[in-house]
């Protein structure tokens, strides 16, 4: 159990890592602009046309899109290289800070993403779970359940 | 290792603060005078005053809401993830802590070179000043602090 635990927290890391990394050359890309933040969809709802066509048009949108997408795939970067080393090394020997930090950490972000989410809500936008970045969503699937597991077999261990 | 941990918690500390007051400063105070870098910088790239493309620039103003806030979350998870792991995982030192905040502190900095760079193709010189402190404070903090860690380390 405290292995599933481990595994759960290490793939939310290594996708934030993976994310992180692929942002930089994606985002530029024809794939990329097919979405400002969540789906090609939902923010052709919110900003009024398809974000490829607000990328041309709106050089200003552009250039701020080049600055935000870089600095927020290097954090991803660095939360997703230390919750899974946290995640396989920290938690290896049962060390209760490890799990107790992951948890935080999953805890944390979840009114910052509430509050990001904010516009669609506003809009009348229904986001779906798919519509929403993995970089979101996944975690907030895996986190949970790998806490649950990790304060159970912490718990029988003891 | 007791200097190097206490500029690890710091600096995770630092970035854990920021990313809350950025919740609730971006559109009040100085946040609407600035775009991302500085209001002099931003000036330069962006071609007048912020608050001036903000109020003319709906798509921009609902895009920067959003990324904004969303840096701010992932600045508090880092920081906290870098605070917590110094404090915590530092106290016996093992190898794998010191290898991951250093490599973690190395990882920011070609994103930060690649994010200032619409700055650097305008001509527009981004000094230290400029640069928002979540930037440069890891930037400098962290690789001293690794170099202390790794010193003590051998030492031991």
């Amino acid at each position: 159990m405290l292995l599933a635990s481990r595994l759960l927290f290490l793939v939310s890391g290594l996708l934030w890592l993976a994310i992180g990394a692929l942002a930089p050359v994606m985002f530029e890309s024809p794939l990329g602009k097919r979405t400002l933040f969540v789906s090609p969809s939902s923010d052709a709802a919110l900003f009024g046309a398809p974000p490829a066509q607000l990328l041309v048009a709106n050089p200003s949108l552009a250039t701020f899109r080049r600055v935000m997408i870089p600095a927020i795939a290097g954090l991803l970067v660095a939360s997703g290289l230390i919750t899974a080393g946290v995640a396989w090394f920290g938690m290896m020997g049962g060390e209760t800070w490890a799990l107790t930090l992951l948890n935080a950490v999953g805890l944390v972000v979840i009114p910052f993403w509430w509050v990001v989410l904010g516009p669609y809500r506003a809009a009348g936008i229904a986001l779906g779970l798919f519509d929403l970045p993995p970089f979101m969503w996944v975690p907030g699937l895996l986190m949970p359940a790998g806490a649950v597991l990790g304060w159970v077999s912490y718990v029988q261990g003891r | 290792m007791g200097a190097s941990r206490a500029i690890f918690v710091a600096v995770g500390l630092f970035q854990l603060l920021i990313g809350v007051l950025t919740m609730g400063l971006t559109d009040r105070g100085i946040g609407p005078n600035m775009i991302i870098v500085s209001v002099r910088t931003d000036l330069a790239l962006f071609g007048a005053p912020t608050e001036e493309i903000l109020a003319s620039n709906p798509e921009l103003t609902t895009f920067r809401y959003i990324t904004i806030r969303t840096l701010a979350g992932l600045l508090a998870a880092t920081g906290m993830l870098i605070a917590g792991l110094a404090w915590f995982g530092m106290r016996e030192a093992p190898a794998w802590t010191l290898a991951l905040l250093t490599v973690t502190g190395l990882a920011l900095l070609p994103f930060w070179w690649m994010a200032l760079s619409p700055y650097r193709e305008a001509g527009i010189g981004v000094g230290l000043g400029d640069m928002p402190p979540f930037m440069w404070v890891p930037a400098i903090a962290m690789p001293v602090a690794s170099v202390l860690a790794w010193v003590a380390y051998m030492q031991a």
